[in-house]
């Protein structure tokens, strides 16, 4: 058996909402990225999690893969637009900014509620260690 | 003889193996930007293990090997999550070591005041 194990399992929920926190800043960093309508636009990134399990044991969670969405995003006139087609259309990401924001949300605070996980196991380890001293 | 016998020899050779395990973390650490560094990381379970099994103990030593994770662009694979767990477990590991040798040196005590 590891030594320490829940610091082990927290520390992989960090990784996936570190990774998830990376996906969301990637989406809102292109929330404005046009793309002329004859290529995709940029697609969503979403993490996918999947919960560890080893010798009967809990090990945490992991991303096991991306997913992506709307390559066809939304078509805006905007005939301006150095990339626009002859008839004045883009394509702009399927994304919603309050989606982002809420999803970032709920990323920090998982991440900050894994940190407090190890945090309360590492003083309880060394309560442990306290013992007959 | 009971300062010099094996299960403090264990204990010492366990003490020298997480020292290098700390060593490595904060290595890794002050490495974190440096292009084409690649994590390390030291074990000595494994060849303690053997050494006590086959009762030859001053043959078990500190294995260190690369990380294999997935390097980042720079080629680096250095990941400061892994590396802070690991920091925070080695010095749990080092006060349990250190808490064992020291009840072992308090028995110890207790004979010669006697």
């Amino acid at each position: 058996m590891e030594l320490f194990r829940s610091l082990s399992i927290a520390e992989s929920g960090m990784d996936v909402y570190q990774q998830w926190l990376d996906a969301i800043a990637d989406n809102i960093a292109n929330i404005n990225t046009v793309s002329p309508t004859d290529e995709a636009a940029f697609q969503e990134r979403f993490v996918v999690a999947q919960s560890q399990i080893g010798e009967g044991r809990p090990e945490g969670a992991k991303v096991v893969r991306a997913e992506f969405g709307n390559p066809l995003g939304r078509i805006v006139h905007s005939p301006s637009h150095p990339l626009a087609d002859e008839d004045g259309f883009v394509r702009l990401p399927d994304m919603d900014l309050t989606d982002q924001m809420s999803n970032l949300l709920m990323a920090q605070r998982s991440y900050q509620a894994n940190v407090a996980a190890f945090e309360r196991a590492r003083s309880a380890y060394e309560t442990a260690l306290e013992i007959g001293s | 003889m009971f300062i010099s016998d094996v299960t403090n020899q264990s204990l010492a050779q366990a003490l020298r193996g997480l020292d290098a395990q700390r060593l490595l973390h904060e290595q890794n650490i002050a490495n974190i930007e440096t292009p084409g560094y690649l994590a390390q990381k030291a074990d000595f379970a494994g060849s303690l293990r053997q050494a006590l099994e086959s009762g030859r103990i001053e043959d078990a030593d500190i294995e260190v090997t690369n990380s294999v994770l997935p390097t980042r662009l720079d080629g680096n694979n250095v990941r400061l999550d892994d590396e802070i767990t690991g920091l925070t477990k080695t010095q749990l590991h080092q006060d349990l070591v250190t808490t064992a040798l020291n009840a072992r040196y308090r028995l110890l005590r207790t004979s010669w005041d006697r």
